[in-house]
């Protein structure tokens, strides 16, 4: 019975985390493209924001200010969407 | 109390990761009270923390596939690969024996053609032996057999009839799966003097997978001299745009490269998302950084 419980649990979990990603995709995909990369840079591939700057050729502090409003698009989006609780 | 305009530049530090313990405590203040700013932090850090991974199908596509030629080739046995492995190298390090046992089968291929078809093998099983060993590109770069005039034809679903000059020419029908296919197709994309030979290795290429040939793709892609090989590689590479090494590669692609086809590719292959030309053209030129709502 207990076995049974934790695999319906891990289930449920993996299907909670595959709507999550499917939300998230969603507002990461409204972004444009500049915005998303770095979005793709900083927190999928681990990259400094001094390497992003050099990728976009652009500087360190336009980084940080396109990351900030991507943050707030995406935060923006997920709540007009009503999704935001899910991720939050 | 500060506003949020106030606190915007500590959030970007925070983002960044450069945000000092004083900061910091300034910015907790703040998003005790706001809402808005809260919800960007937690966003932040639920990234940060892995926590809204993207899609990883592919990646674990790639890493099956890599096993089972990893099977196959009999590294469950390390042992034994071990043992043959020093066995090669003592003796085909030393230049002179390898040059010599080459022209012993160069002289016995002119003169002494059923004699050559027995020693043929015998070559046959000794490049079998190293294209085991050879791990990585750099393997095959360093590898005592040169392959030259690489031929490859598809005949069915399965097989590859394979031709390539060792001194002397052998023609023969592999499998996809034996080791000969794979070094004469890592040894292709190093050695082939024209285009079309490497447009042909390439081509090939997502037929047999190994990862000294992920690793000579790379290695194309970033080096080659000519844009369309470039470009034909840097498509092969795209089943595999989740494995780390591509996605390392593709960075260096975007640092580096001057065509715009091949940048606009790497784009495509690091976020997953198709854009015309046109635009992300506009996007990547542009000065204005705004968002757009697609």
């Amino acid at each position: 019975m207990m076995d049974e419980n934790s695999s319906v649990f891990n289930s449920e979990q993996k299907i909670i985390a595959k709507e999550e990603r499917a939300v998230l995709m969603k507002s990461l995909f409204k972004l444009n493209t500049k915005y998303r990369l770095a979005v793709v840079l900083r927190y999928y591939k681990e990259t400094p924001v001094k390497e992003i700057a050099g990728i976009l050729d652009t500087s360190e502090a336009v980084v940080k200010n396109m990351l900030y409003r991507s943050l707030q698009h995406i935060r923006k989006d997920l709540k007009n969407r009503g999704a935001l609780d899910e991720i939050m | 109390m500060k506003s949020c305009k106030e606190v915007k530049p500590l959030l970007e530090k925070y983002i960044s990761g450069e945000i000092t313990e004083k900061e910091k405590y300034i910015l907790d203040e703040h998003t005790a009270h706001c809402a808005d700013c809260r919800e960007i932090v937690i966003l932040h850090n639920r990234f940060i923390a892995g926590e809204l991974p993207l899609p990883e199908s592919d990646i674990k596509i790639f890493k099956k596939m890599r096993r089972e030629v990893i099977h196959k080739i009999g590294y469950k046995n390390e042992s034994v690969v071990k043992k043959f492995s020093s066995l090669i190298e003592r003796f085909f390090t030393k230049p002179a024996i390898a040059v010599s046992f080459a022209l012993l089968m160069f002289v016995s291929g002119i003169f002494i053609p059923r004699l050559w078809q027995n020693e043929q093998q015998v070559i046959l099983g000794q490049i079998k032996q190293v294209a085991y060993t050879n791990k990585s590109f750099e393997d095959v770069e360093n590898s005592p057999y040169i392959f030259q005039n690489v031929k490859f034809k598809a005949l069915d679903g399965n097989h590859i009839a394979l031709s390539f000059d060792l001194l002397t020419h052998i023609d023969i029908v592999r499998s996809k799966d034996d080791p000969i296919v794979k070094e004469a197709l890592a040894q292709s994309l190093l050695t082939s003097k024209g285009v079309g030979g490497r447009l042909k290795a390439i081509s090939f290429s997502d037929q047999v997978i190994s990862p000294k040939i992920k690793e000579g793709l790379i290695y194309t892609m970033l080096n080659d001299e000519n844009i369309a090989v470039r470009l034909k590689t840097i498509e092969s590479l795209r089943p595999y745009k989740k494995d780390k090494d591509v996605q390392k590669a593709l960075l260096q692609v975007l640092k580096n490269e001057k065509s715009v086809p091949m940048r606009l590719l790497a784009v495509e292959l690091l976020t997953g998302v198709k854009n015309s030309s046109e635009s992300v053209m506009k996007e990547l030129g542009g000065k204005n950084e705004i968002i757009h709502i697609q």
